[in-house]
């Protein structure tokens, strides 16, 4: 394989186009291939075992819950996808787990490798991350499915499902000192102003990954104008 | 993935005249809105979910009844706490390397403290 430097600003560039042109096949390639065998999965196995369910009454339960899922997805799209960068959204995208495991390790790595957002850099570093996440995830998926019978007992264990209910509240804990002490004055807002909605309007809580995305937007703004009024300050010194 | 397949190339180019200054202030060493933007969206994102978890355990069965499960704000509380000590640690002690198990040790204490409640 050829290996070049690419020392110069016209070269690095060239070499951006082409890593980007790549990971759009690679990742649209493999979304296109994931999609017909998740979707064919099902089909196939009805069809060998002779145990199709009945479609009409699968299209009927598909459309009750799809429309609010639906939502959800490009909710989750939008949000999710700059966070991720080209080649980690669509490797996120398919191999699932983004709130509690993908957007984590992709922000982790991130911050780790002290790359700025919206750089080659921080697309490359997000990538790897989510890459070695992947992997690490199928190891352990291997592992778990060669070890079910002997873990059985743990993982059915009724005294251990508080936690294995409670990883999610344990990664944001984690997540939100990290970022709530470097930006407190900026959490504390839609913090509180999430927490008085759910409060006052409770099945929202069933909804939360639809609430991301006013949160987020509300976040964002407030930094905007903070950033602004810091830009304009050092503009003027 | 269908909306990445057929999206993710022109969203993320969409975003790309943010990218550029981003790539730009990176050069320059001058902090850019596209990082901060980013940091605000990932809190935006956590603030979502542990205000769910208060307003479940305050209004979950029953508006100000505090009847709801405190166990995720148990455990949210706990994996920061944790999460502190081991900031605490890695900055001022200089123990750089815990910065790796950090998120992971937290996690696990977090969940454990969900199986002792």
């Amino acid at each position: 394989m050829e290996n070049k430097i690419y020392n110069d600003d016209s070269s690095r560039e060239e070499f951006i186009e082409k890593y980007d042109k790549g990971t759009h096949f690679i990742g649209r390639l493999s979304t296109a291939v994931c999609t017909v065998l998740f979707c064919g999965a099902p089909f196939v196995i009805g069809i060998y075992l002779g145990a199709m369910p009945d479609l009409s009454a699968a299209a009927k339960g598909y459309l009750s819950v799809g429309l609010v899922w639906t939502v959800s997805s490009v909710v989750e799209f939008l949000v999710y996808t700059p966070m991720l960068g080209a080649g980690g959204g669509y490797l996120a995208f398919i191999t699932g787990n983004l709130i509690n495991m993908k957007i984590p390790c992709a922000m982790n790595a991130r911050e780790i490798a002290g790359t700025k957002s919206g750089t080659t850099e921080n697309e490359i570093i997000s990538t790897l991350s989510i890459a070695a996440s992947s992997l690490v995830t199928i190891l352990i998926l291997a592992g778990g499915v060669m070890l079910l019978i002997p873990l059985q007992p743990i993982l059915q264990s009724e005294a251990l499902q508080p936690a294995f209910e409670n990883v999610v509240p344990a990664l944001f804990g984690a997540m939100a000192y990290q970022y709530y002490r470097k930006n407190l004055k900026l959490a504390l807002v839609p913090l509180v102003i999430m927490t008085i909605l759910y409060l006052f309007v409770p099945s929202l809580t069933s909804q939360t990954s639809l609430m991301i995305l006013p949160s987020g937007a509300l976040t964002i703004g407030l930094a905007y104008l903070s950033w602004k009024k810091k830009s304009g300050k050092e503009g003027r010194s | 993935m269908v909306l990445s397949f057929f999206f993710n190339k022109s969203y993320l180019k969409k975003l790309q005249g943010r990218k550029e200054s981003g790539e730009a202030d990176a050069k320059n060493k001058k902090e850019g809105f596209g990082d901060t933007a980013m940091t605000a969206m990932f809190i935006g994102l956590v603030s979502a979910y542990m205000g769910s978890y208060i307003g479940s355990f305050v209004s979950g069965k029953g508006m100000f009844t505090f009847q709801g499960d405190i166990t995720p704000i148990i455990v949210a509380v706990v994996s920061a706490l944790v999460m502190a000590v081991f900031t605490y640690f890695a900055e001022k002690k200089h123990m750089v390397w815990l910065e790796s198990f950090s998120i992971a040790g937290s996690m696990l204490i977090g969940m454990i403290a969900a199986v002792l409640i």
